[in-house]
C-alpha cells in the first residue's frame, strides 16, 4: 500500500465525484428503504462504488485489479460513504479485508482474494474481536480448524468469506473460512447501527485456510489502520451532522427569531465546527503516515481515534439537543447517525482504550 | 529556508553571548531587552518581514515564523517593541506619508517604543463602539477620553490612537488613526496591575490633549480600515502557538514520567487528554502553514486554532496547578501559581473565546446575528 499518490486537489475532485454519486444513489429515503428491507446491503450503491467508481480497489495493487492507492485516498471515500449512511460493506470488504490479507504477506492469498475484492464481486469481512470470553483457537487437524466465537462481525450475513484471527499453538494467525461453510454459525445481532448489521460468528471446528505466517505484528498495523478508517467515518458523519444542526438553527424560529441567533445554540454550533476542523486535520495527518513506519502509525492512529471517538459522539448528541423534540423522533436522521457514530466509536477501541494505550506509550504508566 | 536558518544560527552564536555578557544579572530589565531588539534589528532579524527599502529582508510569513522559532529555541529574550515592529510599522509603511514613515527606522532600533490605543472601558470585544474623541480645532486634533489595556503603555514614546472624529457616522466609519507622542500635555498613563502581579498594560487618559492634524494616518474617518488591514499580519502566528503548545505538553509529560513519584492513572489520563488535543491542534497548525506555503490565505482556521489553543493552554496550566497540590497555594511552587494566574488571560486576550465563538457562528457558519 502506498502513502499517497495523489495531490490534495485530486482528492478534492475525487470527493466531489463520490459525493455526487452517493447523493443520488443513497439519499436518506433510500437508506431507510434498505434498512426496512432487512438485507443489510444496498446492491445498487455497492455496485456503483465498487465496479463503477473502483473504490473497493483503492487499497489493492494494480496487478490484482485495484488502483494501487493508499489511506489518503480511502479516507475520502470512507468519509463520504458514512456521510451518506450508505448501506454497503465498504469498511469490512473495501478496507479491512484487503488490508488484512496484504499485511499477511502471502502471495498466493493476494492472487486468490484481492481481484474479487477489488471489483466488489466478492464480499469479505473481518472477525477480529473475540466474543463471550472465549479466545478463538486454531487447531491443526489435517488442515486448520477454528474453534471459538467472534462478536461484532460487520456485514457477516452478506459475506462470502470471513477472515478470522485466532491463536495457534505458536502464536497468532490469520485464517479464512467460508461464511456458509461447515462449522460456521452466523447469528445476527440486534445492533445499534441500523446501516451496518453485525453478527455473532460461532466457529465449531470450521475448516480454515491459513494466510501467511505469524500475524501478531501485522494485526497491530491492521488495528492502527482500522482506527484511521473508523475515524474517517466519524469525521464524515460529524461534518454532516454539523451542517444539519446549523441549517436547523437558521430556520427554526422561537421567541421571534431563528434559534441560531441565541448564543447557547450558536456557541454549540461553533464548537461543533471547531471539532470537525480538528478531526479533519487529525484524519488527514494520520492517513498520510507511511504505514511501514509502524511506530509513527501506531501513535498517530491512537491520537486520531482518541480524538474522534470522544468528539464525534458529542457532535451527534449536540445535534439532537439543538433540534429539541424533533431530534428525538425516529423520522429525523439524527439517530441514524448517532447509532453509526457510537458503533465506530468502539470499533478498534474507544477514547478510553486509546488514551490508556497512549499512557503506556508515553511512559506515564507501566 | 535552511540557508537562512544557518545564517541566523551563526549570528545567534555570537550575538546572544555578547548580549548576555553585557547585561549579566540585569537581563530581565527593559533596557536590556531594548538592547537585544537593537541587535536583532541591526542583524535584520527583528525586521525580517519589512521590505528591503525599509531595511528589512522582505521575507514572507513562513520564513519569519521559522526565524522566530529558531530565536526562541536559543532562549533569547522577548522583543519588547513587538507592537511597533509587527503592527505600527507596517501600518505606517502602507498608509503613512513621507514624514510619518521616518518613524519606521526608529521603531526598529527602539529609539521609539509604540503602543496602540484601541480598547476602552466601554469598548473591548466591541472595539468599534469606542468613544474617545478627537475634535478638529484649527490645525490640531483635541483629544478627550480614556484607553485601557494598552500594552507597553508605561514604556511607550508614541501611540497609534483610534479616536472618533465623526460622532454622527455609523460606528465603523467615524474613526481615525492618529499619532500621539506620549509626552503630549494632557496625556496621563497609569499602570494596570494584573492578577499575576505584573503590569504589562496601562490605562491612558486624555484631557484636551492637542496634536497636529498632520499626525493623521491615512484618510480622515477611515482609521478602522487603516488598522484592520495590518492586524491581519499577526494572524498566522496562531499556527506557531499551536506547535509550541504541542511541544510544551510533550515536555511536560516527559518531565512527569521521569519524576520519582508514581503517576496516578487519573493524572495520567488528564495529561493524555491534553496530549491528544495538542497533537490534533498541531496538525491544524501545520495544515494552516502548508496552506500559506502554497500561496493560500487562511480563513476560518485561525479562529478555530485561536479558540482551541487558548482553551487548551489554559487547561494545561490548570493541570500543572493541580499537580503542584498544596505547594501551588503556599507559593512553594511559584511557577505553577503564576502560570495558573497568567493563564486566565489566554481566553480573554486578542478576542475572548466567547466572542471567537460568535465570530465562527456568524461569519463561518452564517448563523443569524443576535
Amino acid at each position: 500500500m502506498k502513502t499517497s499518490t495523489t495531490t490534495a486537489a485530486e482528492r478534492s475532485e475525487f470527493r466531489s465525484s463520490v459525493r455526487d454519486f452517493l447523493s443520488s444513489a443513497s439519499p436518506e429515503t433510500r437508506v431507510r428503504e434498505v434498512i426496512a428491507g432487512g438485507t443489510g446491503l444496498d446492491e445498487a450503491a455497492w455496485k456503483g462504488l465498487s465496479a463503477d467508481l473502483g473504490i473497493t480497489g483503492l487499497l489493492i495493487p494494480e496487478e490484482f485489479g485495484g488502483q494501487g492507492m493508499g489511506m489518503a485516498e480511502m479516507v475520502v471515500a470512507l468519509e463520504e460513504a458514512a456521510r451518506a449512511l450508505a448501506v454497503v460493506p465498504l469498511l469490512s470488504s473495501g478496507v479491512l479485508a484487503p488490508l488484512a490479507i496484504q499485511l499477511a504477506g502471502d502471495a498466493q492469498a493476494n492472487a486468490t482474494y484481492l481481484p474479487g475484492l477489488a471489483d466488489g464481486s466478492s464480499i469479505m469481512t473481518l472477525a477480529g474481536i473475540d466474543g463471550g470470553g472465549v479466545t478463538t483457537q486454531a487447531r491443526d487437524e489435517n488442515g486448520w480448524s477454528l474453534y471459538g466465537t467472534k462478536t461484532a462481525v460487520l456485514n457477516a450475513q452478506i459475506a462470502s468469506q470471513i477472515l478470522v484471527t485466532a491463536t495457534t499453538p505458536t502464536g497468532t494467525g490469520l485464517f479464512v473460512v467460508d461464511a456458509k461453510g461447515l462449522g460456521v454459525v452466523i447469528t445476527p445481532q440486534d445492533a445499534l447501527d441500523l446501516t451496518r448489521p453485525t453478527a455473532l460468528v460461532t466457529l465449531e471446528g470450521a475448516p480454515a485456510v491459513r494466510i501467511g505466517g505469524e500475524y501478531s505484528e501485522a494485526f497491530g498495523t491492521l488495528v492502527s489502520l482500522g482506527r484511521i478508517a473508523t475515524s474517517a467515518e466519524l469525521l464524515g458523519m460529524s461534518e454532516k451532522l454539523m451542517e444539519v444542526a446549523v441549517d436547523y438553527a437558521k430556520t427554526r424560529v422561537q421567541f421571534g427569531k431563528p434559534i441560531g441567533a441565541f448564543q447557547a445554540i450558536k456557541h454549540r454550533c461553533s464548537e461543533m465546527f471547531a471539532h470537525v476542523e480538528s478531526m479533519r486535520a487529525a484524519v488527514e495527518t494520520a492517513a498520510l503516515v507511511d504505514p511501514s513506519d509502524t511506530v509513527a502509525l501506531h501513535e498517530q492512529a491512537l491520537v486520531v481515534k482518541a480524538y474522534c471517538s470522544r468528539f464525534a459522539p458529542w457532535i451527534a448528541e449536540a445535534t439532537i439537543q439543538v433540534h429539541g423534540g424533533i431530534g428525538f423522533t425516529w423520522e429525523h436522521c439524527a439517530h441514524l447517525y448517532l447509532r453509526r457514530v457510537k458503533t465506530d466509536e468502539v470499533l478498534f477501541g474507544n477514547a478510553l482504550v486509546c488514551r490508556d494505550e497512549l499512557q503506556q506509550l508515553l511512559g506515564l504508566t507501566a | 529556508m535552511e540557508e537562512l536558518e544557518g545564517e541566523l544560527r551563526i549570528w545567534l552564536n555570537d550575538a546572544l553571548p555578547a548580549w548576555q555578557a553585557q547585561w549579566g544579572a540585569d537581563q530581565e530589565t527593559w533596557d536590556a531587552k531594548c538592547d537585544w531588539q537593537r541587535r536583532m534589528a541591526d542583524g535584520r532579524w527583528a525586521i525580517a518581514s519589512w521590505p528591503v527599502e525599509f531595511g528589512g529582508r522582505g521575507l514572507g510569513t513562513l520564513e519569519v515564523l521559522a526565524i522566530e522559532d529558531v530565536v526562541a529555541s536559543y532562549g533569547a529574550p522577548q522583543i519588547p517593541g513587538m507592537i511597533g515592529l509587527k503592527n505600527v510599522a507596517p501600518t505606517l509603511m502602507k498608509f503613512g506619508n513621507e514624514e510619518q514613515r521616518k518613524h519606521v527606522a526608529r521603531i526598529g532600533n527602539t529609539d521609539e517604543v509604540w503602543c496602540q490605543g484601541f480598547s476602552e472601558p466601554g469598548a473591548g470585544s466591541d472595539l468599534a463602539s469606542l468613544r474617545t474623541r478627537a475634535v478638529i480645532d484649527g490645525d490640531e486634533f483635541v483629544i478627550n477620553g480614556q484607553k485601557v489595556w494598552t500594552s507597553n503603555g508605561m514604556h511607550a514614546s508614541h501611540m497609534q490612537l483610534l479616536a472618533r472624529t465623526d460622532a454622527d457616522a455609523p460606528k465603523h466609519k467615524g474613526i481615525s488613526a492618529i499619532i500621539v507622542p506620549m509626552d503630549t500635555p494632557g496625556v496621563e498613563v497609569r499602570p494596570i496591575k494584573q492578577i499575576n502581579g505584573g503590569a504589562e498594560f496601562a490605562e491612558v487618559f486624555f484631557t484636551d490633549a492637542r496634536v497636529p492634524l498632520a499626525n493623521l494616518i491615512g484618510p480622515l474617518h477611515d482609521g478602522w480600515g487603516v488598522t484592520m488591514t495590518t492586524l491581519g499580519h499577526e494572524r498566522a502566528g496562531v499556527a506557531v502557538f499551536a506547535g509550541r503548545l504541542e511541544a510544551r505538553i510533550r515536555s511536560l509529560i516527559e518531565e512527569v514520567s521521569k519524576s520519582d513519584h508514581a503517576v496516578s492513572p487519573v493524572v495520567a489520563d488528564e495529561l493524555v487528554e491534553h496530549y491528544v488535543e495538542s497533537r490534533v491542534l498541531g496538525s491544524m497548525g501545520r495544515a494552516m502553514l502548508a496552506k500559506i506555503a502554497e500561496g493560500g490565505t487562511p480563513g476560518s482556521e485561525q479562529s478555530v486554532i485561536k479558540m482551541v489553543w487558548s482553551e487548551l493552554s489554559q487547561r494545561v496550566d490548570t493541570t500543572i496547578m493541580e499537580l503542584a497540590g498544596v505547594a501551588g497555594v503556599t507559593g512553594d511552587d511559584n511557577d505553577a501559581k503564576l502560570g495558573y494566574l497568567s493563564a486566565r488571560s489566554a481566553t480573554i486576550a486578542a478576542g475572548t473565546s466567547d466572542i471567537v465563538k460568535n465570530i465562527i457562528g456568524d461569519r463561518v457558519l452564517g448563523l443569524p446575528r443576535e
